[in-house]
């Protein structure tokens, strides 16, 4: 399957929603404009929902502004800013020294430290895996300087599965270690592989689970974020996975956003992440 | 008016409206008039079900003809160790009766609350396989289906809207088909447990941990009350429990229960695991919406003392044990 003709394919379908309208623009860049409806959805406050006058959402607050990022369109400048200001005054709730106590002292069926915390998915909850890491590269993109990457780095490295990789929260519950998902353990590989602990034993594992699970994977998503983890990581394993990818020929089943991302892995060499100056 | 007055009147509405806000509860509206019917089925085998889904239907008199029918199973993640998913067998059976039984059409559909991947979850549990055997059956994703914003039914959360998928609210007949499972947050998974997988992912995350913040009870109670479920096909071939939903052991118990009434249906399920329904906090506070107590269900099909197995219950919960049938 020729990366070409995915992003024909790409450029004639309607987005089901901001998530699709945000790969669909990563991936299109340079060829189309970004999707009008990307800016037509912010909210005044800066952020993105899942529907119009739906709960702001992180994740998606900053997969559209990675895409309104990399559209260098100087009208996107304003809205970039906004949400740049958004993310950074979002706090998840462990972040309250009252959260914190009842989390150390009560809440001990699930295992994690309060004091390491990142983004959570709607404003209200706590941290999660998939929001903390795109906003950390949608951060890092932008060029921000905050103690909060630090802060959500840990959170994530703290989150991480005693056997590698991530789930969408925590590792244990009840006692119980939870299993890693490819998805979340790609997002995360892909946040923490532009900082400082990249050399970390925690990455080196979480890429090993990443690479055995995606041998019996056929779903076109969950490689794709792969791909795109090894490429950050400078990993070789990210051609095989382009290669499967080339190999299958399923994009009529595809929703944008998975068609976005199977283009964005495609890409040769493999898509990055840019930084921006602010 | 002074002006002293109108600031007492100004703080008299305040307050009475603050504590309309969190105290006032609607009732919840009775869903089912009379007494409910519920089945219990033998099955052992899951190569085997389509028989006892025949018969399960037609005891509870389950009217699809010329219906849109969506059928909602419990798809939670994947292992091959574990019995955690709805089998991908009993769903295509179910679909399978459906069509003899004259529905327009069928759609499975589920909301996973922790995979984002729900093509990775349908290949690797075997149901897109299942799916496309029977051909006219499609799955939507209702973590990114299209929504609509309706009001919270029974007020049990401070939640002001609810996002529901349109697949959901457009279907003549819904139909929970939860498997059977304790679990270590609400106790046991059943029927109504099971609707949180309606709650759009796209919305409210992965998981939704905004009904965990409401309380996983108040949400259960409320997403039940909004979302109509007309029959319930529930998986209790093989069940689990001790810590479910994902990490219990199996429980092999050998049946399917049928019922036109969630309610029900989630009590004789809990007094076929050994629990006793009326300690199920989140089945006490939704029994209004249906017939909690056994006398106010119509028992068919299998005597449930016969079928009953004492499942394992964590700590937490060992106090929902039904000291009657010990």
């Amino acid at each position: 399957m020729k990366r070409s003709a995915i992003l024909e394919d790409l450029s004639h379908r309607t987005p089901g929603g901001i998530e699709d309208a945000a790969i669909a623009g990563l991936a299109l860049r340079g060829v189309g404009k970004v999707d009008e409806t990307l800016l037509r959805a912010q909210s005044s406050a800066g952020a993105w929902a899942a529907v119009p006058n739906g709960p702001p959402n992180t994740y998606l607050t900053a997969l559209s502004l990675l895409a309104l990022r990399h559209s260098r369109e100087p009208q996107e400048f304003r809205a970039c800013a906004r949400s740049l200001q958004w993310l950074q005054g979002c706090y998840p709730v462990e972040c309250h020294w009252l959260w914190k106590w009842k989390f150390r002292l009560v809440d001990r069926q699930v295992r994690f430290d309060p004091s390491k915390y990142g983004w959570p998915w709607v404003p209200g909850t706590v941290s999660w895996v998939a929001p903390t890491a795109l906003t950390i590269v949608a951060l890092r993109t932008s060029e921000i300087e905050s103690s909060r990457i630090q802060i959500a780095e840990e959170m994530l490295l703290d989150r991480a599965c005693p056997a590698g990789g991530w789930n969408a929260g925590n590792s244990s519950v009840f006692g119980v270690n939870l299993d890693p998902h490819p998805d979340f353990t790609a997002m995360a590989l892909l946040a923490l592989a532009g900082g400082p602990h990249v050399q970390s034993p925690i990455i080196s594992s979480a890429a090993e689970y990443l690479s055995m699970r995606l041998e019996t994977c056929q779903s076109a998503y969950s490689l794709a974020w792969g791909s795109l983890a090894f490429a950050a990581l400078g990993d070789a394993r990210a051609t095989k996975y382009r290669r499967r990818l080339e190999r299958m020929d399923a994009r009529g089943t595809w929703p944008p956003r998975t068609l976005g991302l199977v283009a964005l892995a495609l890409e040769d060499p493999t898509f990055a992440f840019k930084e921006f100056a602010k | 008016m002074n002006r002293r007055s109108a600031v007492q009147l100004t703080a008299l509405a305040g307050t009475a409206g603050f504590a309309a806000k969190f105290f006032w509860r609607p009732g919840l509206q009775r869903r089912i008039s009379g007494r409910s019917k519920v089945a219990i089925l033998r099955c052992t085998d899951y190569l085997d079900c389509l028989p006892a889904v025949r018969d399960g239907l037609r005891l509870i008199d389950c009217f699809v003809r010329s219906k849109r029918i969506l059928l909602k199973p419990n798809l939670v993640e994947y292992s091959p160790m574990a019995p955690i998913n709805t089998n991908p067998f009993l769903i295509a059976a179910v679909a399978d009766a459906l069509f003899s039984a004259g529905a327009a059409s069928v759609t499975v559909a589920d909301g996973p609350g922790h995979i984002r991947d729900t093509e990775m979850l349908l290949d690797e549990s075997g149901l897109a396989e299942h799916l496309r055997s029977i051909n006219r059956v499609n799955f939507v994703d209702l973590n990114f289906d299209p929504i609509r914003r309706v009001a919270p039914a029974a007020r049990t959360t401070s939640l002001d809207e609810l996002w529901l998928p349109e697949s959901i609210l457009q279907a003549d007949v819904v139909i929970s088909m939860p498997k059977l499972k304790t679990h270590h947050w609400a106790g046991v998974t059943l029927s109504l447990k099971n609707l949180f997988g309606v709650v759009p992912g796209s919305v409210y995350g992965w998981p939704k941990n905004v009904l965990h913040w409401e309380g996983i009870d108040n949400s259960i109670v409320e997403i039940a009350a909004t979302v109509p479920v007309h029959y319930v096909i529930a998986d209790g071939i093989i069940g689990m429990e001790g810590n479910g939903p994902l990490h219990g052991p199996a429980r092999h118990l050998g049946c399917l229960v049928f019922a036109n009434d969630p309610i029900a249906a989630d009590a004789t399920c809990c007094r076929l695991m050994g629990i006793d329904p009326s300690k199920v906090k989140h089945l006490e506070m939704a029994a209004p919406l249906g017939n909690l107590h056994a006398p106010r269900i119509e028992q068919r099909g299998e005597s449930l003392a016969v079928t009953r197995q004492h499942f394992a219950l964590m700590p937490e919960f060992t106090g929902l044990r039904d000291q009657d049938a010990l």
